[in-house]
């Protein structure tokens, strides 16, 4: 027996006993009351037989005998039923404390072997959770103000009790986020039944496969999307399936087939709808929408298949050949682009003609706080998901023939390509600090001037019309009370020609949450050590930190030393009030303990003295 | 749409005076830290911080400021949005005077919806809040 099986069996058992002592204690004796209590009694019974409880489904059995006469309650069948309800409500008790003794599912342990222990857990109303999430939302945004007066008033006093504020602030996030979790499987528990109807209603034969269930995401995100998914599958069932008879003639199977996956890459959760129908005829697409003016003839005729694919979305634009009554109204897919849009996120259409659709929503895992670096470039301020960042470097930019826009980075030995950040950027030329980030194609630079500061952003989602080239992921509020875009990673990727390959992201771990950032940096000898992202100012290249004055040096066995190399990316850092500059030849990495791949720790405090 | 009689918000753009319904005007401030984005639809500039929450900012006449600009926040939908101004000009009652439009600078084609004049202050160039409506927008 599975444990999250059981701890969801429990759940629903605590439910239907609260609404079976309701309706004992209700003093009703009807019909309607005994109707009730069968019903409660019944659908324990199931989710009993269903995990093999023998005991607790024959026990709920004799309830049901109890109530088998139909009509009227007298006092000794209510008797015999509080009893009753009174000795399930033992059992379910054992099961949650593990410590019951039965399962005799014969495929499943033992008859003697005891259950799986499930955590206690306690019911706690969603409001109530929004609100508390709302409240450390707010105190993250304190913090923030609280961290920028520590850095304009320089009292090390107050930077340490924010730096604690900040790992209480963390911890608060991580419980909350964890409460806020449930398996993707939740968001289709109704989707094998609309199926079903649906598909007997138009007399299609259709079958829903699923994969990717356990996947954990933020509850808001199954809130927002459990509807919209009811549009897509009712869309790929009426409109994408043929009828059976369409599907003969084009030598595909009688029975249509709808995969509705889940998958998680970097921070997003990646969910798609793929039928093997017809495909959806872009023709008929602009047809329409020259007949309900959204575009003019002489558009439609040179609209690119592309944005034809992206009329779906539009609200009203049935595909259909007529309206049926199922769920040709064109209600549907823009429903779901809305939900994907209102949770930070995205709907794209792929279609093959004569071989399926696929719709593909990508949401953020999580619609709470996200870690993200601060970075800078040609004077514009941007912010980069830290979920995504693998690797600072100083590198030599090497434009690409073929793609003016793109450049190829040396990052430890290392093709990357990459782009130039910021709106007035230009092509990426000379030498950078390269921010490379894990994205849907692979590893890519981010060409920038540096790395100014770590926050934990409360991301708003921005109107799509407001994003056309699709590179944000949202805006949000520093602590300082300005805003900053989020860069999404795999929204720049897509901005790629597509000859331009990126490198596999050997570390695809990035779902995992960080428990601490460090940047490294190389000692003379090419050692690695470790410093808190948090005492860092920012990267810069050492030009830049040459001309500012700032006094520059490296790291030699585990101390400060003279500078080796006057060239690479350069740590500014504050020590004990004074500020400095570590020179590191082979660039900077950021990496997230406590797994920390051998790194040392360069200890950097008051008694810190450069060696000789 | 504004209508003859209606107290509007005047301002200036690249010399031009711009009038919006009072009604449809949230806040007038000092405009915020611009955040920029990428390629966005013009008029729209970017992003700025306004009570917590992000606006989008729209600069009908974009160039460099020495100074921060006054700014107005417009109700567009149910969303706010930042509309910069070079100068804030005074709150007047207008007669509409016109709905076809003469001549209006290239940036407001689109967005003036009637000419109007003012007791004292001349013309004033109409603009519809509704216009930087984000969230429901056509396709097409």
């Amino acid at each position: 027996m599975d444990g999250a099986d059981l701890r969801d069996f429990l759940d629903e058992a605590s439910e239907h006993l609260d609404g079976l002592a309701d309706a004992l204690d209700s003093g009703r004796r009807d019909a309607e009351a005994a109707a009730e209590l069968f019903r409660h009694l019944h659908t324990l019974k199931g989710g009993a037989r269903s995990l093999g409880l023998r005991q607790l489904e024959s026990a709920l059995h004799d309830g049901e005998g109890v109530l088998h006469g139909g009509g009227a309650l007298d006092d000794g069948s209510l008797e015999r039923l509080r009893a009753l309800v009174n000795d399930v409500d033992r059992q379910v008790g054992e099961l949650r404390d593990g410590r019951v003794l039965e399962h005799a599912r014969p495929d499943a342990a033992s008859p003697t072997s005891p259950a799986p222990a499930v955590a206690p857990r306690v019911r706690i109303d969603v409001a109530c959770l929004a609100r508390l999430a709302e409240t450390a939302s707010d105190l993250a945004l304190d913090r923030g103000q609280l961290a920028e007066l520590a850095r304009t008033t320089q009292d090390a006093r107050l930077a340490g009790a924010v730096q604690r504020l900040r790992a209480h602030v963390a911890r608060l996030h991580e419980g909350l986020a964890e409460a806020r979790m449930e398996p993707t499987k939740t968001l289709w528990r109704r989707l094998p039944g609309v199926v079903q109807d649906l598909a007997g209603a138009l007399g299609k034969r259709v079958v829903l496969e699923t994969s990717g269930g356990e996947t954990r995401v933020d509850r808001r995100v199954v809130d927002a999307l459990a509807e919209p998914l009811v549009h897509a599958i009712r869309n790929a069932v009426d409109h994408g399936i043929e009828p059976a008879e369409a599907r003969r003639l084009a030598g595909k199977p009688a029975v249509g087939r709808i995969r509705l996956s889940a998958a998680v890459s970097a921070s997003a959760l990646l969910i798609e709808v793929a039928d093997d129908g017809g495909g959806i005829d872009l023709d008929a697409l602009r047809l329409r929408a020259v007949q309900r003016r959204l575009l003019g003839l002489r558009e439609a005729t040179f609209l690119d298949d592309d944005a034809a694919l992206a009329l779906a979305f539009a609200p009203g634009l049935s595909t259909a050949g007529e309206v049926t009554t199922v769920s040709g109204r064109g209600v549907g897919l823009d429903a779901v682009k809305a939900a994907a849009e209102s949770l930070g996120g995205s709907a794209r259409l792929r279609s093959r003609d004569g071989a399926g659709t696929t719709l593909a929503i990508e949401v953020p895992l999580s619609v709470g706080l996200m870690p993200a670096f601060i970075v800078h470039s040609a004077g514009e301020r941007w912010a980069v998901p830290m979920a995504a960042a693998r690797e600072v470097a100083w590198s030599a930019l090497e434009p690409l023939p073929d793609a003016p826009a793109v450049a190829l980075a040396s990052v430890r030995g290392r093709p990357v390509p990459a782009i130039r950040v910021g709106r007035t950027a230009g092509a990426p030329r000379g030498a950078a600090i390269v921010l490379v980030v894990a994205t849907s194609r692979g590893l890519l630079g981010l060409a920038i001037d540096g790395v100014s500061d770590e926050e934990d952003l409360l991301v708003q989602p921005l109107p799509g019309r407001l994003d056309p080239t699709g590179v944000a992921a949202g805006a949000a509020v520093l602590g300082d009370g300005t805003a900053v875009v989020v860069l999404d990673p795999n929204g720049l990727a897509r901005t790629l020609p597509a000859a331009v390959a990126l490198p596999p992201d050997a570390a695809v771990s990035a779902a995992a949450p960080h428990v601490d950032a460090f940047v490294t940096v190389d000692d003379v000898h090419a050692t690695r050590y470790g410093i808190p992202v948090a005492h860092v100012s920012r990267v810069t290249a050492h030009a830049t930190a040459a001309a500012a004055g700032v006094p520059l040096f490296a790291v030699h066995d585990g101390r400060l030393g003279p500078q080796t190399h006057e060239a690479g990316a350069v740590l500014l850092v504050e020590v004990a009030g004074r500020h400095l500059g570590i020179v590191s030849p082979g660039g900077v990495d950021i990496d997230f303990g406590p797994g920390n791949n051998g790194v040392r720790s360069l200890i950097l405090d008051s008694a810190w003295e450069p060696a000789p | 749409m504004t209508t003859a009689g209606e107290i509007v918000f005047t301002f200036t753009v690249c010399r031009h005076l711009l009038g919006v319904a009072v009604r449809d005007v949230s806040e007038v401030g000092v405009c915020p830290f611009v955040a920029p984005l990428h390629h966005p639809p013009a008029p729209f500039v970017g992003v700025a911080a306004h009570r917590g929450h992000v606006v989008p900012v729209v600069d009908l006449c974009p160039r460099h400021r020495a100074e921060p600009p006054p700014c107005l926040f417009l109700h567009a939908g149910d969303a706010l949005v930042a509309l910069v101004a070079d100068e804030l000009g005074e709150v007047a009652q207008i007669c509409p005077v016109a709905d076809e439009l003469p001549s209006v600078p290239s940036w407001a084609v689109g967005l003036v919806t009637a000419i109007a004049t003012a007791p004292r202050i001349g013309l004033v160039l109409l603009i519809d809040a509704n216009a930087f409506r984000l969230w429901e927008a056509p396709v097409g």
